[in-house]
């Protein structure tokens, strides 16, 4: 390369140059004034309220939705024979009642006459019957179909009145069964079971809600409009916005400028800065059903142990991990049934307050002595372990790990921590292939847990990947799942809990709580509404203040 | 020119196949797959159920048995198949998001070159000066910058501590129409790929000028007694920019690269924001469309380049 160009005269070509710099440095510039005025023409608009979320559903196809971002799209736009009500219990919605025959094997149930499709179609038996034969058709590819098997077939007794047989009893009928979305007959039994997972339904969705699809713009926006003809009366708020935000900073910003009216995945830290604009913004804290805890893998040496396993969870001090990372935000409970199910829920379970002495004993007592290293072990079996975390869990989950790593080591348990992406992570934990890895769990109304528990459900049959082995705990589940009554049912459940408190085939982490920020302009019945988790069923119901 | 163009397009059969081919092996390769995903989201998926999936799917077969698959369908069909998320077609999915990403490529290109070759060619008449050293030392920072980072940096400075630019997204809520608000959006974005690709604009276009500098019909048009404007302007300039159409096929691939963090990083929902949630979620046939879709481009975007090239410089001959 030459540059014999060295020290020559160049300044009257630098005018041109930096003429272009200048015009460069402006054209940057025009982004600011127009964030400028973006930020401060924030408007309301008084028709339509904004709630947030994090993702994108899939499809609002309730036949093959499977991912929980789903159900609140899913929620506006369906409606299931029950639905869940205040306090978990299971009420009627398209269905006026229901009533079983005396052996809990032949349920009749009859229908709302006054329920039009948002198409203007009327909703028959002929809807739930056909929801129902497709479901359960293999073909269909239903992802459910498996937790619907002893549903033998759905029969209409006239236009509003159909007849489910089942081939055993099922003490979760009336809350998952008939709480499943009813699909339209009319607009889908022009396509073959097998191809209806291809069907454009759940881009164009047809439903009995308060609300219909107006427009999806994908990983951006969905918004939706009231449904005139909704049976529980058109909804007063006319228009609902799903808007997804990921970054925590932005959701904030939202909320508080007023862009936006309900974000209810707020974080601990995000809460607290809501928390000083309560002259606009209404918080809400529940107990949420989501138990968070580390499965322990039996297959491996020491952990199938319980005097480890419970050397492990008087070694973690859980407190101070909560207090540091959720702000003391959380339940620390060693109970398998989340709070949340308040009648379910048995506070009576053994508990394992910070003991990192109690936590040697133990360890002694199992013959463990610790080594040169620190590290104990007995008989060839060395008590190190690694524990697996996936990279989505936010920064949290790598303290968590971290403490729980040097807590470990206090009581001489050595940890590794080997972070994976979900879906390793989540084929490394089916294929049974861990030590430790940390996860949550819950989501359900019901205190049945036994896809979890039971030692038929190692996978691939279920989700037990502790290979926890428990034949008390296999009656308590079995008993508690084929039992009608509730009252009947408690002491399966309490047993269950007090059982599973007493083993730790996983170590109890937390309970967190929901939180919820509303804007004061949306106005809801909060006495009725609380403390009810499903507070969104009844959207129709509320206003927002000019 | 025709015949040139389109020897090299059947060129890029074999080359496309073989990106199709790599592509598949890796995600055939990584562990956890769709079957994994789908069964942890239905939770009490039975074991049938998720056969059936996996089976519907062909996911039970090898991955070089899935590729053909996914050849046949494609080299016979003409399609790139539906996703294992939505059952959405996935041209549909990745077409949806191609403006926004060519919006936020093109506004990054337009100021990369109107910083660079300004820059890089007055470094080149300053060479070995304060100037030339200052913006040496600032590209190689630049080229060296992961630019991840690079967005998070920006992110916490102005949006979140100055406040000035708005953090992540396309647009204010309930502005999706404003142009001057998506403007401000895609500012950092824009600003974050700029940065990183002007290192090398710049010294490219250093080079190129400098060398220029020192040719015969340079010091041939100093010698007429032409002004050094003149010299530059008229002779230098339009030479040194010659080469940097070359540059501009070159740099497709890395500025595609570069969308995957920045949207990523940026929540904007576009080509890369769609790759990095299918690869999270192993749908297969979304990160092949995508990968096809944008290696159809750089491959168009080069042999743009070289027909570019060839308009511009009459000496060039396509035979």
């Amino acid at each position: 390369m030459a540059n014999g160009n060295e020290g020559s005269a160049s300044y009257s070509v630098a005018m041109p140059t930096r003429r272009i710099v200048w015009a460069m440095l402006l054209s940057i510039l025009v982004f600011l004034p127009a964030g400028c005025a973006a930020s401060a023409s924030q408007q309301r608009d008084p028709h339509t309220l904004v709630i947030l979320e994090l993702a994108d559903t899939a499809t609002i196809d309730p036949l093959f939705s499977a991912d929980a971002s789903a159900s609140l799209d899913e929620s506006l736009i369906f409606n299931g024979l029950a639905a869940t009500g205040r306090n978990f219990k299971t009420v009627p919605d398209l269905a006026t009642s229901w009533h079983a025959s005396r052996d809990g094997l032949h349920w009749t149930v009859d229908l709302r006459h006054d329920v039009r499709w948002s198409d203007g179609a009327r909703f028959t038996s002929a809807d739930v019957t056909y929801t129902w034969r497709v479901q359960l058709d293999p073909q269909t590819a239903y992802p459910y179909r498996g937790l619907f098997a002893y549903v033998k077939s759905v029969t209409a007794l006239g236009p509003y009145r159909v007849r489910f047989d089942l081939s055993q009893t099922n003490a979760l009928f009336e809350s998952e069964a008939l709480a499943l979305y009813i699909v339209p007959e009319h607009v889908l039994a022009k396509t073959a079971d097998r191809d209806l997972h291809a069907s454009s339904f759940g881009e164009h969705p047809i439903g009995t809600g308060p609300y219909e699809l107006e427009r999806w713009r994908h990983d951006e926006e969905v918004s939706f409009t009231r449904n005139p003809a909704y049976y529980g009366g058109a909804a007063t708020i006319s228009r609902i916005v799903l808007r997804i935000l990921i970054n925590d900073q932005a959701r904030t910003d939202a909320m508080e400028s007023g862009a936006a009216d309900i974000d209810d995945t707020i974080s601990a830290d995000a809460y607290s800065t809501l928390e000083r604009d309560k002259a606009n913004v209404r918080l809400i804290h529940l107990p949420d059903l989501y138990n968070y805890f580390i499965y322990t893998n039996f297959v491996r040496g020491g952990l199938d142990d319980v005097r480890v396993r419970r050397a492990m969870m008087y070694g973690w001090d859980r407190k101070a991990l909560v207090a540091g990372l959720e702000h003391g935000d959380a339940m620390v409970e060693t109970s398998i049934v989340p709070p949340a199910l308040s009648y379910w829920y048995d506070p009576h379970v053994k508990r394992y307050p910070y003991d990192p002495a109690r936590a040697r004993r133990l360890l002694d007592d199992a013959g463990f002595r610790t080594g040169p290293d620190g590290i104990r072990s007995h008989g060839g079996t060395r008590l190190a372990y690694t524990l697996l975390i996936y990279d989505n869990g936010g920064p949290e989950l790598v303290d968590l790990a971290a403490e729980f790593q040097s807590d470990m080591r206090a009581v001489g348990i050595a940890i590794d921590i080997s972070t994976v992406d979900y879906a390793t992570f989540l084929e490394r934990t089916q294929a049974e292939n861990f030590d430790l890895a940390f996860s949550g769990w819950g989501g359900s109304p019901d205190p049945d847990e036994e896809t979890l528990l039971g030692s038929d459900q190692f996978p691939p049959n279920g989700n037990n990947v502790m290979h926890y082995t428990s034949a008390r705990v296999d009656r308590d589940v079995r008993l508690g799942l084929t039992t009608i009554s509730n009252a009947k049912r408690k002491p399966y459940y309490d047993d269950m809990q007090r059982a599973v408190a007493e083993d730790v085939p996983v170590l109890f982490y937390e309970f967190q709580f929901y939180r919820a920020a509303i804007s004061r302009r949306v106005r809801l019945d909060y006495a009725r509404a609380l403390p009810d988790l499903y507070f969104f069923r009844n959207v129709s119901d509320w206003t927002l203040a000019r | 020119m025709i015949a040139f163009a389109i020897r090299r397009l059947a060129g890029a059969v074999p080359l496309l196949l073989l990106v199709s081919a790599i592509s598949y092996a890796i995600m055939g390769l990584a562990p956890g797959g769709p079957g994994a995903i789908f069964a942890a989201q239905a939770r009490q998926l039975t074991p049938a159920a998720r056969a059936a999936f996996v089976h519907a799917l062909g996911l039970d077969r090898p991955w070089y048995v899935q590729y053909l698959y996914w050849l046949g369908n494609l080299v016979f069909h003409g399609s790139l198949g539906i996703s294992y998320v939505d059952s959405r077609p996935v041209v549909a999915k990745v077409l949806e998001k191609l403006p926004v990403t060519f919006e936020m490529l093109g506004l990054a290109l337009l100021l990369t070159l109107a910083i660079a070759l300004p820059v890089g060619i007055y470094a080149a008449i300053k060479a070995n000066t304060a100037f030339d050293y200052i913006t040496t030392v600032l590209a190689f920072a630049s080229y060296g910058m992961p630019i991840f980072w690079l967005g998070i940096i920006l992110i916490d400075v102005f949006a979140v501590h100055l406040h000035l630019f708005p953090t992540s997204g396309l647009a204010s809520i309930g502005r999706d129409d404003d142009q001057l608000d998506r403007l401000h959006h895609l500012a950092l974005p824009v600003l974050t790929l700029t940065i990183v690709s002007l290192a090398g604009w710049i010294r490219y276009q250093r080079g190129a000028m400098l060398e220029v500098l020192g040719a015969l019909y340079v010091r041939t048009a100093r010698g007429k007694g032409l002004s050094e404007r003149a010299v530059i302007v008229r002779h230098a300039l339009r030479n040194a920019l010659l080469p940097t159409i070359t540059l501009l096929g070159l740099s497709l691939p890395t500025l595609f690269g570069g969308t995957f963090f920045v949207e990523y990083v940026f929540s904007i929902p576009g080509m890369g924001y769609l790759g990095i949630n299918a690869v999270f979620q192993r749908d297969y046939p979304t990160v092949m469309a995508l990968t096809m879709i944008t290696a159809v481009l750089v491959v168009l975007g080069n042999l743009l380049a070289d027909l570019a090239y060839g308009f511009a410089d009459p000496r060039i001959r396509y035979d």
